[in-house]
């Protein structure tokens, strides 16, 4: 589906975040709850087929970039294995003075395996599935982090998350011919990236978005959703004030320069 | 104001060439448009509204120029004026016009007038003086004008005004955070346990990063412990270099 996000950014140190935690539990009046997920980056190596996967997002439709996608699953589950894979393609954000980023976003989720091409029968991890699907759309594996904190929901709309990431660097990769490769770093990957044991940057982001639903899926009324969307995150921001920003738009470009 | 040299009457019987007549069209030229300027300048201020403070300034900038024209004409021909007498041909009627002709040929100042001569020459002399202590205590040939002393006091409080308004601490270092974090650890896992968040077991971050380079992370793979210089924007396939 096709997503306008609004967003709004903030830094926490690690210091003030109870406080902060706090004080949005007050804010949206619920407990928080508790996220853990696994992101994994792939980006592209070859526009042509990268172009594929961009459905038209605006009037922008012609100008097909290639960017990085970014993949990620919830681990807050007992069964790491069990929970499906979230695949989302960003592009940048939009430029202009404005409030609130508002970025395009393209987001799918994977069913889960039907098992009959899979020779895995404990209907486990399919992350090599995903490996070799996004290679034969020809993009790699670049990166992965963890990200771990917490959730809110405010004014039924904006979804406030506060995390604190884990950088992973990438598995080490002895010489192995390419078609291998995948299959290992799948296997690194997905096993090796235990949040018991994982280093988190100190530094707790917060991130406050409103998802609104545009392109053939919306129900039409997209601007009216995007000033309300507007108006919920600017209340937010005069509720919390001080930690809130908007950083350069240059910051989230997702995109890749594939040169020839 | 200055002092002006009363109109000639071009009479055929006088003797033209005595007559300064260059010196005196340059002077009435310079006055002319001294006095023209000054009335736009009049005229600007009485406006209902008041112009912009750059129309004002620039109309004042035409004044000086004038003024200081009107004194450079002045002075190339000071010998000139010095020696020329103004006084009334025969035919004029001292008797009934007493009054007019003593108006014109006044050249005593107004007591105002002669303040103001007498407070710029104090002013001048004054400015001489700072100028040639000021070589001999440089001995060489290049010093630069004094400032007056109330220019720097009016600074100073301007930079006063300007310091008070700004924070200039609770910013720390990169190296002060690390050495606060540490020393917060300790009290952060007593912290963390009884808020009851995520597991105890992972360990924290040793350096704070910016919000700026946790994003770029995410979006771009940038090591996080660049720094942000400016926008960087990592647009290579591969994330973080594979060592």
């Amino acid at each position: 589906m096709s997503l306008q996000e609004l967003s709004l950014y903030g830094a926490v140190p690690s210091s003030r975040h109870a406080t902060v935690l706090s004080t949005l539990s007050a804010i949206t009046g619920m407990r928080p709850l508790r996220v853990l997920q696994h992101h994994l980056v792939f980006s592209p190596t070859s526009a042509s087929v990268s172009g594929a996967l961009h459905p038209s997002i605006g009037p922008a439709a012609t100008q097909l970039e290639a960017s990085r996608i970014d993949v990620h699953r919830d681990l807050a589950g007992p069964v790491k294995s069990s929970s499906s894979w979230t695949l989302t393609i960003p592009t940048i954000p939009e430029s202009g003075k404005r409030n609130v980023q508002v970025q395009y976003i393209n987001r799918t989720t994977f069913r889960p395996g039907d098992g009959d091409d899979n020779d895995n029968d404990d209907g486990s991890d399919n992350t090599g599935l995903l490996f070799r699907f996004l290679r034969a759309l020809d993009y790699v594996y670049a990166y992965d982090y963890l990200e771990r904190g917490y959730l809110f929901v405010y004014g039924g709309m904006v979804i406030i998350k506060v995390t604190q990431l884990s950088p992973q660097s990438p598995p080490q990769l002895h010489e192995i011919p390419v078609g291998d490769e995948d299959e290992l770093v799948a296997a690194n990957v997905a096993q090796s990236r235990d949040p018991a044991n994982a280093k988190f940057l100190a530094t707790w982001v917060v991130h406050a978005y409103v998802d609104i639903l545009t392109g053939p899926d919306s129900t039409g009324d997209d601007l009216e959703k995007v000033r309300i969307g507007t108006e919920r995150l600017e209340a937010l921001k005069a509720e919390i004030g001080g930690i809130i920003t908007i950083p350069d738009r240059g910051i989230l470009d997702p995109r890749v320069q594939l040169g020839k | 104001m200055a002092s002006r040299s009363p109109p000639v009457k071009v009479d055929p019987a006088m003797e033209v060439a005595s007559v300064p007549v260059e010196a005196l069209e340059s002077i009435r030229l310079r006055l002319s448009q001294l006095t023209h300027w000054l009335n736009r300048l009049q005229a600007l201020v009485q406006q209902p509204t008041l112009p912009p403070w750059q129309t004002l300034h620039s109309q004042f900038a035409m004044v000086l120029k004038q003024l200081s024209a009107l004194s450079h004409t002045l002075e190339q021909h000071a010998d000139t004026l010095r020696a020329t007498n103004a006084f009334p041909l025969p035919s004029f009627p001292v008797v009934q016009e007493t009054w007019l002709l003593t108006t014109l040929l006044r050249k005593r100042v107004e007591p105002e007038v002669d303040e103001w001569i007498k407070s710029g020459a104090r002013e001048g002399a004054v400015q001489q003086q700072q100028h040639q202590n000021a070589l001999t205590a440089l001995g060489s040939g290049t010093a630069k004008p004094r400032v007056a002393d109330d220019v720097w006091y009016f600074a100073r409080d301007v930079v006063d005004n300007e310091r008070e308004s700004r924070a200039w601490d609770g910013i720390l270092t990169g190296e002060e955070l690390m050495s606060n974090n540490e020393g917060n650890q300790k009290g952060a896992t007593s912290n963390t346990s009884s808020g009851g968040s995520t597991t105890g077991p992972g360990p924290v971050g040793d350096v704070e990063v910016s919000l700026e380079q946790v994003l770029r992370y995410v979006y771009q793979g940038v090591d996080v412990h660049e720094p942000v210089h400016k926008v960087v924007v990592n647009t290579s396939v591969r994330g973080p270099t594979r060592k």
